[in-house]
């Protein structure tokens, strides 16, 4: 209301109002681009991370993981210096166009030496401090299928199914050189974790299973394998050694050969010939593919289970070494075989 | 139009109106409303049309950076409404190399239904226009496109690889780390655009595939486009490749003692019938001995459901000669049969340099283990 009585129209009593709220929204927009061009974001973040995992700072590339649920209930073998690779670089690094950024897509792509690359996804999201936090800065990788009961990378090993490895670049068996012929392997992050009751984000699984190529040594290795286990099993001088490719009954002194059956305690196995055998991959292990079966006599002395006079008789026969069915996994010293199921190899002339 | 409420209201005010109020408390509150609603009209009209205008602006953005192959450009106007952008193996091609030249944006135009928004567009050159539509999403005031991608499924299996347009990917490279992703075939994400699937697929005198332009279906929940390969015509060298790589196969086999060689296109099946009521039991001293390769024949055609590769066919199945010794009535005998190269599980793929590669789908390899079953090949001949 003025002094001469006119009313002042509506909006020029807002004027203070207006001025303020000017104010305000510079000074707002003022911080929100002070804050853009300063403060951190989703992909500076992710940088500085891929920059400690290129220089194989493990501690340093730790500390991004410290808030990762379940860091501990899965093994850190391979999150050590030693089986961090350098040479690898990361080659693109994008953030994804997003409405809202809960959390923030930053793709990656990391590229190995060699030029082979691959593509994954971190997840950034804001924590209670107003920081960038990757949520699957590490990759859970499960080897469950793997023909191996250890997985190696950059020469160093682990046993566990289910471990965490850093995103990065690995040369796969090292150790095995010569023997299997694999590609290094690029690991990446994945997105698709899920959200625990607590609002945990918790990681994906990222299956580790390339197909075992054969390498020139890996023939003559496996055969040198398949002899020394043949050899073991016919050095123990029983008639049914377990676990082995050739037994000539079901129970400790059981012998069934073609013409009798014999109790025996004691045999002499003679190897006559080695199985010839290939190696072919499925889930797990490697399935054995024979090209011959190998044979073994048997020999000794025992009582006649068709005869009655209670005698100890000579006998001798020819087994099979029966290989098919049989499988094998690779171990840090070597092939693992373990026998098909078969009933005596030595009671009918087999395949 | 001054009511008649409002007259005797103005007439019963006697003091004259303040200089400092506007001129429209004279004026007929019938014309206020009117000018209002046309005012409300016209900032309504005008907010829609900048609204539309944004929208199109998106797209039309969105497709000038696809075309001048900008695929992070283009890819900054999704947002992740939808499936958002995919990464990874699902999108190995998006990539420049994977967009085509001599097509462009045609024509963009806004629709709201009321129940979405999109802008239909038509793409396409002076010869062809392809329309489609692709959904925007007005989110705080900006503008993103839904899910703009197409979602092609491959039944590549002619090839070893994928090729669109300039980019080929080996199948199994894309997977090397895991197996079990070759069985899937895809499917990978296509941006909308010209397309040439499998180049000029090296090693094949099949004309190319025709370029299609292609958008992303109208409906988000549709089945991914399935695309084939075409009609594959082996060169002469290529079959002549493929016949060499099948006579070593068979001529290894030979080598097996067993009565079904792993991998082996002949065998004797899970047991050996003498005649339609008798069999031949408990084989050992196996020899086999190729006497006529079989004649293979590859005319392109897929063998497999999801495919595995072309199918191997034979114009003569050859002659592969079994000796054994086996239970006959009670009796070791020895005996011979004859066999012919049963190729129903053998399969070629033609590789990037249009070298064939013939596999055998029973054993775990580029497209996993599949369960193929003994096959008995063989025909008994009598004893020795």
């Amino acid at each position: 209301m003025s002094r001469t009585g006119i009313t002042a129209p509506w909006w020029t009593q807002l004027r203070w109002l207006a001025t303020i709220a000017a104010a305000v929204s510079v000074l707002v927009a003022g911080v929100l681009v002070t804050a853009a061009v300063l403060g951190e974001r989703p992909e500076s973040v992710v940088v500085e991370y891929l920059t400690a995992l290129e220089n194989r700072d493990a501690e340093r590339a730790l500390e991004f993981a410290s808030e990762v649920s379940g860091l501990d209930s899965l093994p850190h073998d391979l999150l050590v210096p030693e089986a961090m690779s350098a040479g690898w670089t990361a080659t693109r690094v994008v953030r994804r166009h997003n409405e809202d950024d809960e959390p923030a897509n930053v793709d990656v792509t990391i590229t190995a030496a060699d030029g082979t690359s691959r593509e994954g996804r971190f997840a950034v999201a804001l924590d209670e401090d107003g920081d960038w936090r990757i949520l699957n800065p590490l990759v859970k990788l499960g080897v469950e299928g793997i023909p191996a009961d250890f997985v190696e990378f950059n020469g160093i090993r682990s046993t566990e199914k289910e471990l965490w490895v850093f995103p990065g670049v690995y040369r796969a068996y090292p150790s095995l050189e010569g023997i299997v012929d694999l590609p290094d392997f690029v690991a990446v992050p994945v997105d698709g974790g899920g959200w625990s009751e607590d609002q945990d984000y918790t990681a994906a699984t990222s299956g580790y299973l390339p197909l075992f190529g054969f390498a020139p040594d890996f023939a003559a290795a496996f055969e040198r394998d398949v002899k020394a286990w043949i050899d073991a099993c016919a050095a123990t001088s029983e008639p049914n050694p377990g676990k082995c490719p050739f037994h000539a009954g079901d129970d400790l002194s059981d012998v069934r050969l073609a013409d009798n059956a014999y109790e025996a305690e004691t045999v002499v196995w003679e190897v006559l010939s080695y199985p010839v055998v290939r190696l072919t991959q499925r889930t797990g292990a490697f399935d054995v593919v024979v090209v011959e079966q190998g044979e073994i006599r048997i020999s000794g002395e025992g009582e006649a289970r068709y005869e009655d006079d209670g005698e100890p008789r000579r006998f001798t026969g020819t087994c099979s070494v029966r290989m098919d069915g049989a499988t094998a996994v690779l171990t840090a010293d070597g092939f693992a075989l373990a026998p098909g199921s078969h009933p005596s190899t030595c009671a009918l002339p087999y395949l | 139009m001054p009511s008649a409420d409002e007259a005797p209201d103005a007439l019963k005010n006697p003091d004259p109106p303040s200089p400092s109020q506007p001129d429209t408390a004279r004026l007929p509150r019938g014309l206020t409303v009117l000018v209002l609603v046309t005012a409300l009209v016209v900032v309504l009209g005008a907010y829609v049309a900048l609204r539309s205008d944004d929208a199109v602006d998106v797209v039309e953005d969105f497709f000038a950076a696809l075309v001048a192959k900008d695929v992070e450009g283009a890819l900054e106007k999704v947002g992740r409404i939808g499936y958002g952008v995919p990464y990874g193996e699902r999108a190995a091609f998006l990539h420049p190399d994977a967009i085509a030249d001599g097509w462009r944006l045609l024509d963009a135009e806004f629709v709201d239904s009321g129940i979405d928004t999109y802008v239909e567009v038509t793409i396409g050159d002076e010869e062809s226009r392809t329309s489609g539509r692709l959904e925007v999403t007005d989110f705080g005031g900006e503008w993103n496109i839904v899910d703009p991608f197409v979602e092609v499924e491959f039944s590549a299996t002619a090839f070893t690889y994928l090729a669109v347009n300039d980019r080929q990917v080996v199948w199994s490279r894309l997977h090397e780390h895991y197996v079990g992703g070759m069985f899937a075939g895809g499917p990978v994400e296509l941006l909308p655009g010209r397309y040439n699937f499998f180049g000029a697929a090296a090693g094949t005198t099949g004309a190319p595939a025709p370029a299609v332009d292609l958008l992303p279906p109208d409906d988000d929940r549709s089945d991914p486009l399935k695309l084939s390969p075409p009609a594959v015509a082996l060169t002469p060298e290529t079959a002549a490749a493929v016949q060499a790589q099948g006579d070593a196969l068979l001529d290894d086999c030979a080598r097996f003692t067993t009565p079904n060689p792993h991998g082996c296109p002949f065998g004797i099946g899970d047991v050996f019938a003498r005649d339609e009521r008798n069999g031949v039991y408990d084989l050992h001293d196996i020899e086999w001995e190729v006497l006529r390769r079989p004649a293979l024949l590859v005319d392109g055609t897929l063998a497999g459901d999801p495919p595995t590769g072309m199918a191997v066919t034979t114009t003569d199945p050859g002659l592969v000669r079994l000796t054994a010794t086996g239970e006959i009535d009670g009796d070791d005998v020895r005996f011979t049969a004859d066999c012919v190269a049963d190729t129903g599980s053998l399969r070629v793929a033609l590789r990037p340099d249009g070298t064939p590669e013939l596999y055998d789908v029973g054993v775990f390899g580029p497209f996993g283990f599949q369960l193929t079953g003994e096959i008995g090949t063989c025909v008994y001949k009598g004893e020795v």
